[in-house]
Order: structure tokens, then sequence, then C-alpha cells
């Protein structure tokens, strides 16, 4: 695998050459500070953009186009990573040695023209258009109401810090909406060409100067500034909290957060996880083990964190009747591994696990370009640095992190009828 | 072995059938470290009414996916052994078929042998199976509000009237609390023989290691002389329930429509059951997919969020589903009336569409997981693994779409409707 970066004024291209794969996959990747007050007009750009251009009208025409270029799969998200809002526009298309030669300035091209030809007339997004990619938002805002774990994931995360970027709802919000129109919109189009910040990743069998010229060609981004801080700093007077909250769902849903504002990186990165694959992250786990297999409390019980998030969980679907009996065997688990630490065996598959999924991680073209962007962006280490560094944790690295937990906020969003 | 070329690409599938029955599939693929082996045995949801050696059993709903969670039960259990080596394990159930699979990128040998170990050896205490109870019920509750789950269980329900299908491949609460180790022990002595399972392994594998393997592995296994048979009720043309209605706390209305048609309707068009698969995916693609102009003046008009389509093929008849996000349900239902009387089938989307399946084919090779899952696919709905896909695509000629598309009947529906009982709250 070859890999180049060429640093253009306004962004980089990154060009990873392997012939392992039988597709080209290219990532535009556009980020700026969240904004919580931009959730929601971010969500509906990316609709707008995707389904119509202004050479390809309608939504027809669009997948006519797709078809056409042997099933162009083109995709628009927005995600956050810490307190960063990011739009990751993909396309994968078959390697043009399979289809036609032209396919690679042709898939390119629309690929840009989706980008930078939006259907607008006016300074105002297509109405009709508009009208329906709203209606849309609507019903998906609306409907993360109806998944217990979703919902009760969003209100766990607004009990453990409101005012945290992480417990903002991620498909926005219906006030927010009912104010955007088709030209505020076109406005917060232009704000993103002008400012967000922007890495473009190839991956494939290509060539690069072929591929250099296209992308430099077909993008044009403004901002050259970077900002380099992604983690979310918890406000510092919060009050250990339990809530409990009816619903009239079938199933309780169980969150219990710990804070790790007192966590050193390395420890994030490395001795934590290899923590969290012990204690819940495996079917081989304690919370597994104890409360799924041993008591029969629970047939989803699961722990995880997200580094930059700065919070760790676990989370579990009960039965409400159960829920005092779960949470005790929840704290004795992590007691026991605060107290008695682990096996040696414990320690050594999970850090075969960790390797698998590493290397695994050389398998697609999306989770290639996945190692390279956090490497950039957030300071995950090289494959060969996360090889050696995981390999290397102690017992004694295990039973530190696990002290250093400790439960800030439990809540259960407790089910209806039964 | 044999060796059966794919669409004329440089990957060739491998295959042997063993003296005891068990046909094995081998796609070594170059560009990949990673392995997927599965081990399928054709038991799922739709069989409980079976016959051995002309004796007749019936059992609960629920059976075949209680059985696959005690499979899991050994003294070193699969994810104790798996873990070792960070290799993925898991298994799943569905109407047709119980999959046991492992997915890693070392270790072979060792994961190899302890699979083919571990399906063909069953053992459980009435203790364990009372435990298992509990936290399968706990996986039905979760289940229970998973709204698109609930709309696809009751169509299922009330458009078949005695095909298995309209049973819950998880079962009922009452069925699987019913559940006893002698059920367990008398399914799985039926069917989980070698006869009836399919072994499938796509990735970094040495095909003539792996036969070697499987073959050691297996020697003492013998073909089972019992004879299964799986009875088959007839099923009726009219769909069980015409019209339903569920109240749950959901946001966004929901809506599932049903056509059953009898496969008679097709028969004088002398078209195989693989290929007439493929006109009717046509069909319902061109219909109802991305470039269908109905769709996006449903979208535009606000009528409804989304709607995806499914087809199902039985052995006496067809099935269109259709799922759709709406809360403007009489609007909906009468545009959707009005268009399924006259479908937008042009020559152009058609053969579009065929270069965009051919293309796909393409990709499908370069994925390990996703080209084992298609080998699978083949084999139980056709009983042989489709090796031209390709020229099968291409072979599909317009002119015979239109006449598959003059006898499709859609007098026999089922609707299922998902209301919302709650107050619009707003986010």
């Amino acid at each position: 695998m070859e890999y180049r970066k060429i640093e253009e004024v306004s962004y980089n291209l990154h060009l990873i050459k392997t012939n392992k794969f039988k597709t080209l996959f290219f990532k535009v990747i556009l980020s700026e500070k969240l904004i919580k007050d931009d959730i929601t007009i971010r969500n509906l750009l990316l609709d707008n953009l995707l389904s119509s251009s202004l050479d390809y009208p309608t939504m027809r025409d669009v997948s006519i186009k797709r078809q056409d270029l042997y099933g162009a799969s083109i995709s628009m998200v927005s995600r956050r990573i810490g307190n960063h809002a990011f739009i990751e526009y993909t396309m994968s298309i078959l390697n043009p040695r399979f289809t036609e030669e032209s396919m690679l300035k042709d898939s390119i091209e629309f690929y840009s023209n989706l980008l930078y030809k939006p259907n607008v007339k006016n300074g105002s997004f297509d109405e009709e258009l508009f009208e329906m990619s709203k209606e849309n938002l609507r019903k998906e805002i609306l409907m993360t109401n109806e998944r217990p774990d979703v919902y009760g994931f969003t209100r766990f995360k607004e009990c453990i810090d409101k005012n945290a970027e992480f417990s903002y709802h991620q498909s926005g919000y219906l006030q927010d909406l009912d104010s955007i129109t088709s030209s505020s919109l076109y406005e917060y189009y232009n704000h993103v060409l002008d400012n967000d910040i922007c890495d473009i990743y190839v991956i494939g069998d290509f060539d690069f100067n072929e591929v250099e010229l296209l992308i430099k060609d077909n993008f044009r981004f403004k901002n050259t500034k970077r900002t380099d801080s992604y983690e979310i700093v918890l406000s510092n007077d919060r009050n250990k909290k339990e809530v409990i909250e009816d619903s009239s769902f079938n199933q309780s849903k169980l969150f219990i957060g710990f804070k790790l504002t007192d966590f050193n990186l390395d420890d994030k990165k490395y001795a934590l996880i290899l923590f969290n694959i012990i204690f819940g992250n495996s079917p081989e786990s304690r919370l597994f083990k104890e409360v799924r297999e041993e008591k029969s409390l629970a047939y989803s019980i699961t722990s995880a964190y997200r580094r930059l998030d700065n919070f760790y969980y676990v989370s579990a679907g009960i039965s409400y009747n159960n829920y005092e009996k779960v949470l005790s065997i929840i704290k004795k688990c992590l007691a026991d591994i605060q107290n008695n630490g682990i096996t040696d065996e414990e320690l050594d598959k999970a850090k075969v696990l960790y390797l698998s999924i590493l290397n695994d991680a050389m398998e697609s073209p999306s989770s290639i370009v996945d190692l390279y962007f956090t490497e950039l962006y957030f300071g995950n280490d090289s494959f060969e640095k996360q090889l050696k560094m995981s390999q290397s944790i102690t017992k004694e690295d295990i039973i530190r992190v696990a002290n250093l937990l400790k439960i800030d906020t439990i809540y259960l969003l407790k089910e209806g009828v039964r | 072995m044999k060796e059966i070329n794919i669409n004329n690409f440089d990957e060739k599938l491998y295959y042997e059938k063993l003296d005891n029955g068990l046909e094995v599939f081998i796609l070594p693929l170059s560009n990949t470290k990673s392995f997927y082996v599965s081990l399928s045995v054709k038991f799922g949801g739709i069989n409980r009414l079976f016959k051995v050696n002309g004796k007749e059993y019936t059992v609960p709903t629920g059976i075949a996916h209680f059985l696959e969670h005690k499979l899991f039960e050994r003294e070193e259990n699969p994810f104790n052994f798996y873990l070792k080596s960070g290799t993925d394990v898991n298994a799943s159930t569905n109407n047709d078929n119980t999959t046991y699979f492992f997915y890693g990128n070392s270790n072979f040998d060792d994961n190899l042998r302890y699979l083919l170990n571990w399906v063909t050896h069953f053992s459980i205490t009435k203790e364990q199976v009372e435990k298992e109870k509990g936290i399968i019920l706990e996986e039905a509750s979760m289940y229970k509000d998973v709204p698109d789950r609930i709309l696809y269980e009751k169509l299922s329900q009330n458009i078949y009237v005695n095909h298995p299908y309209k049973d819950k491949v998880i079962g009922t609460d009452s069925d699987i609390k019913s559940i006893t180790k002698e059920e367990l022990e008398l399914c799985y002595n039926s069917f989980y023989r070698l006869d009836n399972m399919y072994l499938i392994a796509v990735g970094d594998i040495n095909k003539n290691d792996f036969i070697k393997i499987v073959k050691e592995e297996l020697k003492d296994f013998k073909k089972p002389t019992d004879e299964v048979e799986v009875v088959e009720a007839h099923e009726p043309d009219m769909v069980n329930k015409e019209y339903d209605e569920i109240e749950l706390p959901i946001e966004v209305n929901k809506l599932a429509i049903g056509y059953k048609m009898n496969k008679n309707l097709f028969k004088d068009l002398n078209i195989d059951r693989y290929m007439l698969d493929y006109y009717m995916q046509m069909i319902l693609n061109m219909a109802f997919g991305g470039t269908s102009l109905f769709v996006e003046q449903l979208y535009l008009k606000n009528i409804i969020y989304s709607i995806t389509y499914e087809l199902v093929d039985t052995n006496e008849h067809y099935i269109f589903n259709f799922y759709v996000n709406t809360d403007k349900k009489d609007e909906f239902l009468d545009e959707f009336y009005n268009y399924i009387n006259k479908l937008d089938l042009n020559e152009s989307d058609f053969k579009r569409i065929i270069k965009l399946w051919v293309a796909s084919e393409v990709r499908l090779i370069d994925q390990v997981v996703a080209s084992a899952k298609n080998i699978l696919y083949d084999l139980i709905g056709y009983g042989e693994f489709k090796n031209d896909k390709i020229s099968d695509v291409r072979s599909l000629d317009y002119n015979t779409l239109l006449s598959v598309y003059k006898k499709l009947d859609f007098s026999n529906k089922c609707i299922v409707n998902l209301k919302s009982n709650k107050e619009k709250t707003v986010a």
C-alpha cells in the first residue's frame, strides 16, 4: 500500500494506492466546531444536496446517473465526533478497468457536481424538494422517540451534562426546523463551503497523477485554518444523579455513566479499551457472564465509551422488577476488578481481540481511510504503534483504570405495561 | 473436489459432497487475510411439523432459535474458545436455516475443527433449558419495542393461513416458556444431520488443507438412516386477515401491504423459479426503486416518508410486500392502488438495472462475508449455487418481463396499519 499526501492551499488530498479492492473509494470530509443551533440546518442540507442538482434536477435523474455509472454508491452523512460536526461525503465505484475507462472522470465529475452545483435558483434551493426534505427531517426527528434505546441514550447523556455536545440531539430540533427557509439553507450551504476544513481521501488501484489532477480540477475549498481540539470538557459542578423516567415501552433501558476526566490520554487509548473488553464488551466479559449467562437478567448488556466524549457507560435492556438486582450486580462486577484484579487469561484474550480488530481494519476501504483520518485529526496512533502499545498493557494498568471509574449518573427509562 | 467457474472471474468455487452427505463449498480469495466459515443447518422457523420414520411431531414456535441458543452450552463454550484467538463467533436463526459461523484472521485450522465438532454434538440439562427462558424472553421483549419488526411480524401472521412463515422465529412468549429438553433433543436429532447441512468457507483459505481437516474431523459420521420429512401444509390463496390495526407509542404511522399470488398464474410462461424471481425483482425495482417516478411523487407531495419492498417466494405463492412510513394512509392507498394496476416499466430502465446488477456481481466477489451469504442464499432457495449470474441477468428479456407483469394479480391483499397512540411530542 502506498500513501501520498498532497497539501493543497485549502484542503489536503490523501491518496492511498492498493490493488486489494475491486472498487475505488472516495471520501470528502468537511468539519467545523459543533454549534447546537446549526445541527438541524446541517442535516437538512445533506438531503437537498444528494437528491438533486442543477444538472440532475429530479431524484430520478440522480438515480439514473448513478446507475449509468455502473451503480456508483454515493452517501452524505452528518456525524458528531467530540465537539465537532463532520460531513462525510463518500462515493464508491467499480474500478474502471472492469467497466469503462471514461468512468473515472465521469464519476468524479458527478461526485463534484452534486456538491458544487446545487439545485438553487435566485439564492434559494428548489422549493418543492426543500419542502420534501424538511418534512422528511421532521419525521426523522420524531422517530428518534420511537426507539427506547435511542431515546433513552439521549436522555441519559442529557442527565450526565445537558450542556455537553454529546447530549445534543443528533437528528436536530423541531423548533429549529420550522424556522429554516430555502434561502437560509442556501446561506448555510455557502457558510459550509467557506468555513469548513476539508480533507479528501481516495483509496484503490489508480494512477496517482491522474486522480490528483481530477480531484484538483473538481474540488476547491476556502478555509485553511485548522482547529486541533476535539475533546469535550464536562462541566465541573455536576452532582451524582439517579434518574428514573416513565415510558410506554415494553422493556426498560438502564444506563450507568462514569466520568473519564481523571484519565490520561494513553490510558483512554489502551488500558481502558482492554478493560472495557474484559468488563462488558464481549461475550466473555464479566457483565455478560454474570448478568446474562448466570442470572438470565438481560439479553443485551454492554459497556462502551468514546474517548473524546469523556464518559464511560454500561447499558442493559431489563425488566423493571430486576432493576435493583441488575444495578447491584454491575456494581459488584466493577468492584471485583477494582479490588481483586483480572486473570492473565482475561488480559491475553483482550489483547488478542484488540489485535484481531486492528488487523480487520485493513480489510475494507472505508476502515483503512478511518485509520489515516483518526490519526490526522484526533491523534490516534499509527497501526504499528497501536500494536505495540496495546500489547504492552499490564494487569496493574487494568486495575488502575478500573479504580478511576466512579459512578456519576444512573438513568432508567422505565417500561410501561408489559 | 469440483472446480466451479464464477462469472468467468479469476476466483473459483470448489465443491465436494462428502459420503456422510455434507455439502462443502470453498471460495478462496487472494486479496484478504480474513476468513469466514459457516455451517448452516436446514432447520428454522418453518420446520414445526415433521415426520420421523412416519411418526408425526409438532413442536412449539421459537424452537429453532431456542436450540441455537442452547448449542452454545458446552464445557468450553464457543465464546471461550474463539476469543482466545480474537475470532468473532456467532449464530443466527431465520425461517429457513440456523447458521453457526466464525470470522477472523488467525488460528484457522483449530477454528474449523471446533466449528465442526461443536455443531455435531449436543447435550443439555433441564436446568440449562429453564435458565435460557429468561434470556430469550428479554430478547423477545426488546423486539417488541421495534415498530418495524412488529409491523413485519403482524403482516406475516395475517398473510399466511397455514404456512409456517406466519409464526415469529423467536416464538410467542407462552411457547418459549413451554419448550422442553426432550423437544430440543428431538429437533436436534431429526435435523442436525450432516446431510441436512451446508459448510461454506470464503477468504484466505487453502482448499486442500480445508477439505482434509473436514474429512478428518467428520470421519466417524455416517449418513443417518432415519427418514425425516417436513410436512408441508397447503396454503390457500386468500389471505388470513385482510385488515388489522395496532396502536403503539410511535411518532410516525406505518403501513404494510402484502399481495399474495398463486404461482400457477405464471405456469404457462414456462420460466423456471430462479429466472422468474429475477423478473419479479426487476418489476419491483423498476416500479418502486430509485428511479421510480411514482415514489418520487409520493415524496414530493409529502404523502410518505419512506417506502421499501420485499419479494417472498414460497412453494405455492409469490408475495409482494411493501412497508411504508406515512401519516396519510388513505391518500397513500388511493395513489398506490391506482398505480399498482398500471406500473411504469420502460425498457431503458430495464437495461440500466441489468447493467447495475452485473456490476454488483463484481463488487460482491470483493467481500468475504457477503459472498458467503450469497452462496447460502442460493443453496437454501434453489438447492444449488448459481454460478453464472452475469449471463443469467444479461439473458433477461424485456418482452418476457411484460408478459410476467400481465399475469400479476393484485386481488388478494393484506394491510396492517400501525397507529400512534401518543400525544404528538415536541422534541
